[in-house]
């Protein structure tokens, strides 16, 4: 381990990836201030960037943009009460409320120091448990992965927004994706109604791109938002007293930032969860919870806390058994494939110095956002008075060339808009789109260790339940499944008891 | 509205600014060549960004830049399984401007009847590398050597073992489909469990989830040396010379079988003996510069060279033992 | 603009049993037993099944909710021409890039689409940003980093 460690930051302290780093920085910050453009827009726009880096420069990148950008989306989201990511949505009602009391910068100070606090316990988490649990996955098996790979999907599709059955389309979506072009198992062409580039398959990436880049300039451009800023002066803040707060609520600093850590190691389940998780708890364990919503830092702790270590920790599964957390680790995944790099438990022992120059680089990155989200807050007013619709014909430009880059060809370029447009509609009537790419994503390794599973096992169908580990997964998947189904009864069977009791009093 | 138009002008400046620089430094680059190359070389490359043949062409492009004094551009024309790229070489004008990689695959894909690419289509610089195929099983398997492994193949009910290494059809499917049928065993009585690639087998093989994978010892090499796989024979000419102890297929098993993945530069048919030789140069350069050695030492993969005629003769006589084999495993027609 | 759930489930079922059916155009290869089409069938299915209980549910709420909801972004026809010259920009580009080139096409795109979003009072700044964006992703792409965006008209100058 310590000779991993010293391997990893001669490859990180290096000037390529230094500067690398910075840069990245710079545009997590830039991006993940600007509402509509998410994190996870931000790690797609990088992408073909980080083709022409060296594998722990590209990943670097992308650690670094992450991290910054999730810290970033809090920045519009107490000013404007539009989250710039997601993440930042469950506290963005809670911030504003403190910048109308003149108490906009304690806001986001305190919204820094909680994220450094939470990154940093993420990094740590993220050191210490995927080497061990990478030694652990490497026993895994087919049957394993199969149902690791079940478990990220459905977490996926029930998560994301309010139906559930919508969730599940979308990842029935994404699996289909992932089928078309040659058949690794038997070699034969599907869904390509005799086009020949589809032989090869659609590459993720460019769907990536349409479906949170392309849809969100839609969306920008065609239902322009009117933005305020709120101008009221603000009161100073001393560091004294967003210390004072920090300490006063550390407690819920620290339960977020496990919540965060826990939440973010599913598979399926990434940092925006994490923090409405976070913030719904610290509500419900609070001394005082009438006070949120009315511009309490308590939530804010809580929840901001709680999901910058949720981005560093979903980068377990995905790094130990190659499935995503969350749509940013979607694109990680992408990209480690794309530099040969195969995420997966041998990874760490074929190219343990790569690994451990990813945490280096959370490191480096939490620690980074210090100084630039202070000069952040204070330059803030400024970065949000660029309006949207300026920069929304130039993203997508930046989109088109992105796409083009993947491989050199207008196919690209017919995809982003393709699903673009798709996801633009799926998500005007409720559709989530995030699941469709996760699917996308695992649709492969899915079906394939399903395959490869029957065939090892000669059809055996029980073979999925044989091994212990293998079983206990796949109950839990299969409760999972059920669950939906129980609360929809546990639901029936009260209204009947209530309709009953009613019926007994008239 | 004011600080609207003061961020504009700013910006518009800053951009104005670089474009400027752009164009200077473009200028500035714009140095007249009387000799080849008098203008950048395009390299193409069949597969994706980022896989194993891209990341050497790409090693050797920056390599030949730095000796050249001009760009070599590495363009990834995929599909097809690799048809489309290497259809693009050929069809590329010969004038030294475009070279391009050509892999066992399309020798392969010949025999299928996919293409009419032969080794005829093409002029043939250099082989640069060559890694045969292995016979590698889990650190506590029974079998400690090829012919335990053959013997029981042999004795025990069809089904019993499986195998792995890559996707149904690919090449190390064909090493140890063909190598069974030589040695008279059905290769059938082994199911093939497809997979994406050397690594996801290596790593299936090393949870003990299939019995023998045969991906090159160089791709396995980091789990053999951690102790969780282990190697019984390869399937190349001689021994690897990492894994000395490690007996080739004939030395264990006294049968000559040899199967390997190969990688070379080549360019349209019909190129000048001129421009042959200038690029012969040029990659001989960079394959034997210390960045393109240390690279490729750092990823695993052997340097075999072998110039022009070699190649030519060696591409050819591919082009029919694939085929032979593939027939053998009863994988074509 | 939301449809019901209705419309969106009969949708979902009608493209999965147009894919099923594709299925059945797939080779069949000997001696593979767990084949090309295993996995697309079982997808399909529960897609379907997810198609048919949206269809069920959605026809439950017509009375109260109606065919489609419009809300008050697609009332206005200035959202639709803006949604087609974003869809037709890109048409423009995937159609003429290659002939024309990459800078002229996408300067036109963000020319024509900052027009139409920011009024003609930005006029100046548009143009200009129209102008140096291209060329500065053209350098930075091109030159940097190796993509053959296409030269087109201005092969020669760049």
């Amino acid at each position: 381990m310590i000779e991993n460690l010293q391997a990893a930051l001669e490859l990180v302290f290096t000037v390529d990836v230094l500067t690398a780093i910075f840069f990245s920085c710079l545009f997590g910050l830039f991006t993940g201030a600007m509402p509509g453009v998410s994190a996870t827009v931000a790690v797609a726009l990088l992408v073909p960037v980080t083709f022409f880096m060296s594998p722990v420069a590209a990943l670097a990148s992308i650690a670094t943009a992450v991290a910054i950008a999730i810290f970033a989306g809090d920045l519009p989201g107490g000013l404007l009460r539009i989250p710039g990511t997601p993440a930042s949505a469950a506290y963005a009602d809670e911030a504003y409320a403190m910048t109308r009391k003149g108490e906009g910068e304690r806001a986001l100070t305190i919204s820094l120091v909680c994220s450094v606090i939470g990154g940093l316990v993420g990094v740590l988490a993220l050191s210490l448990s995927a080497p061990m649990l990478a030694d652990f996955a490497l026993e895994f098996r087919y049957h394993e992965y199969f149902w690791l790979a079940a478990i990220g999907l459905t977490t996926a599709g029930f998560v994301c927004g309010d139906n559930p059955v919508k969730g599940l389309v979308s990842v029935c979506i994404g699996l289909m994706l992932s089928t078309v072009g040659f058949d690794m198992i038997s070699g034969v062409p599907r869904f390509t109604f005799g086009y020949f580039p589809l032989l090869e398959g659609i590459h993720f990436i460019p769907v990536m791109i349409g479906v949170f880049a392309v849809a969100e300039v839609i969306r920008n451009l065609v239902q322009p938002t009117s933005t305020y800023l709120v101008e009221v002066p603000e009161k100073r803040t001393g560091f004294r007293d967003v210390a004072g707060t920090v300490y006063r609520y550390k407690g819920k600093a620290a339960t977020g930032s496990v919540l965060g850590v826990i939440i973010g190691a599913l598979p399926g389940a990434g940092s925006d969860m994490a923090s409405w998780v976070s913030y719904a708890i610290g509500k419900r364990f609070s001394k005082t919870p009438e006070k949120f919503g009315t511009g309490h830092p308590e939530g804010i702790v809580a929840a901001t806390s709680s999901n910058n270590a949720a981005t560093c920790s979903t980068w377990i599964p995905s790094l130990v058994f190659g499935i995503p957390g969350d749509s940013v680790t979607a694109i990680v995944i992408g990209v480690l494939f794309l530099k040969g790099l195969q995420p997966g438990p041998t990874v760490f022992l074929e190219d343990a110095p790569l690994v451990y120059s990813i945490f280096v680089a959370f490191l480096v990155a939490n620690l980074l956002l210090i100084p630039v989200g202070l000069v952040a807050i204070k330059a803030a007013r400024q970065i949000l008075r660029i309006p949207t619709r300026t920069l929304m014909p130039l993203i997508l430009v930046f989109c088109i060339v992105g796409s083009f880059a993947i491989n050199n060809s207008m196919m690209g370029v017919s995809i982003i808009l393709v699903s673009g447009v798709a996801a633009f509609f799926m998500q005007e009537n409720g559709f989530p789109v995030a699941p469709a790419i996760l699917g996308m994503v695992m649709g492969r390794l899915l079906e394939e260790n399903f395959i490869q599973a029957m065939i090892v096992a000669d059809g055996d169908w029980l073979a999925f339940f044989e091994r212990p580990i293998a079983a206990t997964l796949g109950a839990i998947t299969i409760a999972f499944w059920l669950s939906p189904l129980a609360v929809a009864l546990i639901a029936r069977a009260r209204a009947r008891r209530v309709a009953r009791a009613n019926g007994g009093a008239t | 509205m004011k600080p609207l138009n003061r961020f504009n002008r700013r910006g518009v400046l800053a951009v104005a600014g670089s474009v400027f620089m752009a164009g200077a430094l473009m200028l500035g680059s714009a140095n007249a060549h009387a000799a080849w190359p008098e203008r950048p070389i395009t390299l193409i490359v069949p597969w994706g960004a980022g896989g194993g043949t891209d990341q050497v062409a790409r090693a050797l492009a920056a390599s030949m830049e730095a000796n050249l004094g001009q760009p070599v551009n590495v363009v990834n024309r995929t599909g097809g399984s690799g048809v489309i790229g290497h259809a693009a070489l050929a069809a590329a004008a010969p004038d030294g401007y475009t070279i391009g990689t050509i892999n066992v695959d399309l020798s392969q894909l010949v025999c299928k009847g996919v293409t009419d690419l032969t080794y005829e289509k093409f002029t043939q610089i250099a082989l640069l590398n060559s890694a045969p195929a292995g016979l590698i099983v889990n650190a506590e398997s029974p079998f400690n050597s090829a012919s335990e492994l053959l013997d029981a193949i042999k004795a025990e009910p069809a089904n019993t073992f499986k195998a792995s290494g890559t996707g149904a059809g690919g090449i190390w499917h064909l090493a140890f489909a063909g190598w069974l049928y030589k040695e008279g065993v059905d290769p059938n009585k082994v199911p093939w469990v497809p997979s994406q690639g050397e690594a996801p087998s290596l790593k299936d093989a090393a949870a003990g989830a299939v019995d023998v994978v045969t991906p090159p010892l160089s791709s396995g090499l980091q789990l053999i040396q951690a102790g969780k796989l282990k190697a019984l024979a390869t399937m190349g000419e001689s021994r690897f010379s990492q894994l000395p102890e490690v007996p080739t297929l004939e030395e264990a098993t006294g049968t000559d079988w040899q199967v390997s993945t190969w990688r070379m530069i080549g360019a349209p048919a019909g190129l000048s003996d001129e421009m042959r030789d200038n690029l012969v140069a040029a990659v001989k350069a960079a394959f034997d510069s210390e960045s393109f050695t240390a690279f490729m030492q750092e990823r695993g993969f052997s340097k075999n060279w072998k110039g022009p005629e070699e190649a030519r003769a060696f591409h050819q006589g591919e082009d029919e033992n694939i085929c032979v084999v593939m027939k053998a495993a009863g994988m074509v027609n | 603009m939301r449809v019901n759930d209705a419309v969106s489930g009969v949708l979902i079922m009608l493209l999965s049993a147009v894919l099923f059916a594709n299925t059945f155009t797939f080779p069949a290869v000997p001696g593979v037993q767990y084949g090309a089409a295993v996995f697309p069938r079982a997808v399909l299915a529960v897609m379907f099944g997810a198609g048919a209980w949206l269809t069920v549910k959605g026809l439950m709420t017509v009375k109260a909710a109606g065919w489609i909801q419009i809300d008050a972004w697609a009332r206005r026809p200035g959202s639709w021409i803006m949604f087609a010259l974003i869809v037709a920009g890109m048409l423009f580009y995937i159609l003429a890039a290659d002939a024309i080139g990459f800078v002229p096409v996408s300067g036109i795109i963000i020319f024509v689409l900052l027009l139409a979003a920011r009024g003609r009072t930005h006029l100046l700044s548009s143009a200009i940003l129209a102008l140096s964006f291209p060329l500065l992703l053209y350098y930075v792409f091109v030159n940097a980093l190796r993509v053959p965006l296409p030269a087109g008209w201005l092969g020669g100058v760049l």
